[in-house]
């Protein structure tokens, strides 16, 4: 419900097909996180049964844990900026005039939109160079050190996009 | 550059970005984005920062977070905690401000059982919250006491910062969780009494309801036996298992998790849909936390190494005051700190200083580490950045705004003042606790 | 002037040595070469440290190849080592691992400043023989394997956690160098430690190659002279051994000694799990290494 509504208050039209997937892949992105909380709260459980009735332990399980954190945060920002649900510090923008306030969001939207970008444009280059350094995690999993650099790349990529879209809404309502 | 330029930068962009209304975590990923190109070094720099940002939540240490989130909102969707509280409320008939001293109670209790101030707030702001609003408590008492007992969970054993400050600064971890709990009472009654004598002075601001008196003890007490003392259960298996010795207090908390999904299946109140709305609803909560995080804990880090933060504080040695100036310099260092960083980073940026400091003037070790988790609590309600402000903008209705939310902590933060200067007075509080134990 | 950063707190004890060095080089080498330390772990996490030096984001760091160990899984032999630092120049082991340092991450191993320090097990429970079937250990990825091979459970435990698991009875012990578990307050919940030790606690001396070959001769020479310095005072390292395990047995921490024959068998686990992992990251310099850092068994 939470979504529709945001969906509504931030001008996607869930009827057309673009703002429909767009809608999918934010909800997505929520369910993911949902998801992996709630495999890590098992995974963690399940170690310490296992361990305590004498059947040995999970070993990657707290690696596990650490990165499904990890993953979680990056994949549910961008569908906590669609929900609306980042905290922001509104007491001195709550007292400027609409019109002016309208403006500062739209620059706002931009500055933010700016900072995302740099950040996935950096994520990006950070997964290539650590691909191309070759350099592995080597602790119980074993991988690539490179994968764990995509999720942000991911996350910071989307929250541009939010961002941008958020701006060229705010726009279009200023020239209505 | 200069390290009052560094600090100037830092902290001026930051309040600049956050002023005009960026959101949190985008304003400390913007000032981290100017910092790591010029303190960390150009293009190297933002690559370091990714990096930082990436390690920083890929921690172990903060996995109770969404785990206690989840206890709660698991209690909540199925509607056990509301019944809970409902049954602890028809103990309480009659008295003005009935549902605040609930809070205060519920969550003082709450606080002794769950080492995660996150979690507790988000817990009984979820719970409490629209139940006082819907009976037309004034802001102030509807969300104050639920934010302000939610930093005594840091106080009060088991506490996950306290232990963590104990070993980062070398201080007797068991005298530290014994010696906050003195202080962490005296609170919850400065509290308690705050509210009660407002409520007094001010009937309007937390109307009496009609509910009536229960004609008979057994009808009163009934509702608490069937659905507050079973929910204990879930307590004791987090408590329990962290005792007996099965599981760290992390892993306590995924535990606590499986015995809340347990117990309201045993309710027969578990619904997929209601496990559904719990696990997004967590999603929700502790990823706005988690990804402030990110950034203010890599912001942290830079303001380290820009030099800001040891300029600063190497000014104060540079002072040479007595061991009394010494703690107040501390404390006021670690209040205004605590206005714009988390208290991990808090520690890690601070303890290395104070803890020389303090062992060259003679200043008891437990003391100072009670003194600062309390300094570190109010960090939790002091805006802009202030942890519980922000949990109590993520559970709170869109009518309220964050200018009543700021309102409402501000009697509290001045109770935790008061507090902070009476065990600054009188050591014992915090030290003769911990002395009786040896 | 150098930047440079340190993997380990202000004031503990792997970041002695370091201090020393960077006050000495910058007593004696005015005009030459000046070293200035933005900070611990609270500037650059300890993890990160290794591609700090590697991307020149800073010049110079005190840190472990533990951590770096995932750009340079062979930097993990300065912990094998059963050769001292001086015998490792000498026989060409340093100067294989310091080229696979510059070849892999762009660093230059300047210095070892901890050797001949070990690990050791400490425990809340007896131990029996060098029995640690079913006992649960908290370990670190340097020695989780070799826990395993002891047929202990490793569990991985944040630092901040440990002293509860201990008092608690979720772990029965840890792992830990022979200095240093004062700074962390574990001493007390402590009853046990196990002899002999394992590995040689490595600490050392990182570079940036950029900064590195930007060096003038007169400033390689000094810098030469002062590796030579905080090495030579490397010696000093088992004298503060000795010291803290007499302050461990003032905080009543017992000392356990495994029996010989198990003793023997004990370490020999030990490396050969070690050496196994490097193996297993990259197998290509792993057999050169063992030659000239092992002691052969
Ligand atoms: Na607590
Ligand atoms: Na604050």
């Amino acid at each position: 419900m939470a979504l529709q509504e945001a969906a509504m208050e931030t001008g996607v039209s869930i009827r057309s097909r673009p703002g429909h997937l767009y809608y999918l892949l934010m909800k997505a992105c929520g369910a993911t996180a949902a998801l992996l909380f709630g495999g890590m709260a098992l995974l963690v459980s399940a170690d310490v049964v296992l361990r305590n009735v004498g059947l040995g332990s999970i070993a990657w399980s707290v690696e596990a844990t650490e990165y499904i954190l990890m993953i979680a945060t990056f994949v549910a920002a961008p569908w906590l900026l669609y929900l609306g649900d980042h905290i922001r510090v509104d007491v001195v923008v709550r007292a400027l005039p609409a019109r002016t306030r309208h403006r500062l969001q739209l620059a706002i939207d931009v500055v933010c939109c700016a900072i995302c970008a740099v950040l996935a444009w950096q994520a990006a280059a950070v997964a290539a160079d650590t691909a191309a350094q070759g350099s592995l995690v080597f602790k119980v999993l074993v991988f690539p050190e490179w994968w764990l650099n995509l999720p942000m790349a991911f996350s910071c990529a989307l929250l541009a996009i939010e961002f941008a879209r958020r701006f060229t809404i705010g726009l279009a309502a200023e020239g209505r | 550059m200069e390290w009052y330029w560094a600090l100037a930068l830092m902290l001026g962009l930051m309040f600049g970005l956050m002023g005009i209304g960026l959101p949190v975590a985008f304003t400390f990923l913007g000032v981290n984005l100017v910092g790591a190109w010029v303190f960390l070094g150009g293009e190297a720099g933002l690559a370091q920062l990714v990096r930082n940002s990436v390690g920083s939540v890929t921690s172990f240490s903060l996995t109770p977070i969404p785990l206690f989130v989840l206890m709660g909102e698991v209690l909540f969707h199925t509607g056990l905690a509301f019944r809970a509280i409902e049954a602890i409320e028809r103990l309480i008939a009659r008295l003005p401000g009935r549902l605040s001293v609930v809070s205060v109670l519920g969550g003082t209790t709450f606080a002794a059982l769950s080492g995660s101030t996150i979690a507790n707030t988000a817990m009984m702001g979820g719970v409490m919250l629209p139940e006082m609003l819907k009976r037309g408590y004034h802001p102030t008492l509807a969300m104050g006491p639920i934010m302000a007992v939610g930093g005594i969970a840091m106080l009060v054993p088991p506490s996950a910062l306290a232990v963590m400050l104990g070993s980062l600064a070398g201080i007797s971890i068991a005298q530290l969780l014994i010696g906050g709990i003195v202080p962490g009472l005296v609170m919850a009654a400065c509290f308690l009494a705050y509210v009660m004598i407002r409520c007094r002075i001010d009937p309007q601001s937390a109307p009496i309801d009609d509910a009536p008196r229960e004609p008979d003890a057994w009808t009163r007490w009934k509702p608490f036996m069937r659905d507050v003392l079973p929910l204990f259960s879930i307590f004791a298996a987090v408590v329990g298992s962290m005792l007996a010795g099965w599981a760290s207090p992390t892993e306590s908390a995924a535990i606590g998790v499986v015995a809340s999904v347990a117990a309201t299946a045993c309710y027969r109140a578990l619904t997929l849909r209601a496990l559904q709305k719990s696990l997004v609803e967590t999603a929700r909560v502790s990823v706005v936390i988690l990804f402030v995080l990110v950034a203010s804990t890599t912001f942290a880090q830079i303001l380290s190494f820009s030099g800001a933060t040891s300029g600063a504080l190497s000014l104060i040695r540079g002072l040479e005051l007595s061991p009394l100036m010494l703690v107040l310099g501390m404390l006021a260092i670690l209040l205004v700190l605590g206005c714009v960083i988390d208290q991990i980073s808090m520690m890690m940026i601070t303890l290395p200083f104070f803890m020389p400091l303090a062992n060259a003037a003679g200043i008891d070790p437990v003391w100072l580490g009670v003194l600062m988790l309390v300094a570190m609590e109010l960090g939790l309600l002091t805006p802009p950045f202030g942890l519980l402000l922000m949990v109590m903008q993520s559970v709170a209705p869109p009518p309220i705004q964050l200018r009543q939310i700021y309102a409402a902590a501000t009697p509290f933060v001045l109770i935790e003042l008061a507090v902070l200067g009476l065990i600054v007075a009188l050591p014992g509080l915090a030290v003769g606790l911990p002395r009786l134990m040896q | 002037t150098l930047k440079a950063v340190s993997a380990f707190g202000q004031d503990t004890f792997f970041n002695q040595r370091f201090k020393a060095f960077v006050d000495k080089v910058n007593a004696d080498g005015k005009g030459i070469m000046k070293i200035h330390v933005v900070g611990g772990p609270e500037a650059i996490p300890p993890l990160e440290v290794g591609n700090a030096v590697r991307t020149g984001v800073v010049d110079l760091a005190n840190t472990t190849g533990v951590f770096h160990a995932n750009l340079v899984p062979e930097a993990l032999a300065g912990s094998f080592a059963e050769k001292s630092m001086a015998e490792l120049r000498a026989n060409g082991g340093y100067a294989l691992l310091d080229r696979i340092h510059r070849e892999k991450a762009n660093m230059v191993w300047l210095a070892r400043v901890s050797d001949g320090l070990q690990y050791h097990i400490y425990t809340t429970k007896k131990v029996d023989a060098g029995n640690f079937a079913g006992m649960k250990l908290r370990s670190v990825p340097v020695y989780r394997a070799f826990f395993q091979a002891l047929g202990a459970t490793p569990l991985q435990v944040p630092p901040g956690e440990v002293f509860t698991a201990l008092e608690r009875g979720v772990v029965d012990g840890y792992g830990w160098p022979s200095v240093g578990i004062f700074d962390l307050g574990w001493q007390e919940k402590t009853k046990y430690r196990i002899e002999p030790g394992f590995y040689n606690v490595e600490v050392g001396l990182y570079m940036n190659q950029n900064t590195w070959k930007k060096l003038d001769d007169a400033q390689r020479a000094f810098l030469d002279k002062q590796i030579a310095w905080v090495e030579s005072e490397n010696g000093k390292d088992l004298k503060a051994a000795e010291a803290e395990k007499a302050r461990q047995a003032g905080a009543k921490i017992e000392s356990i000694a495994i029996p010989d024959a198990q003793a023997q068998q004990f370490r020999a686990r030990a490396y050969e799990t070690g050496w196994k992992g490097i193996e297993q990251a990259s197998p290509q310099y792993v057999a050169k290494l063992r030659e000239l850092f092992g002691s052969g068994h």
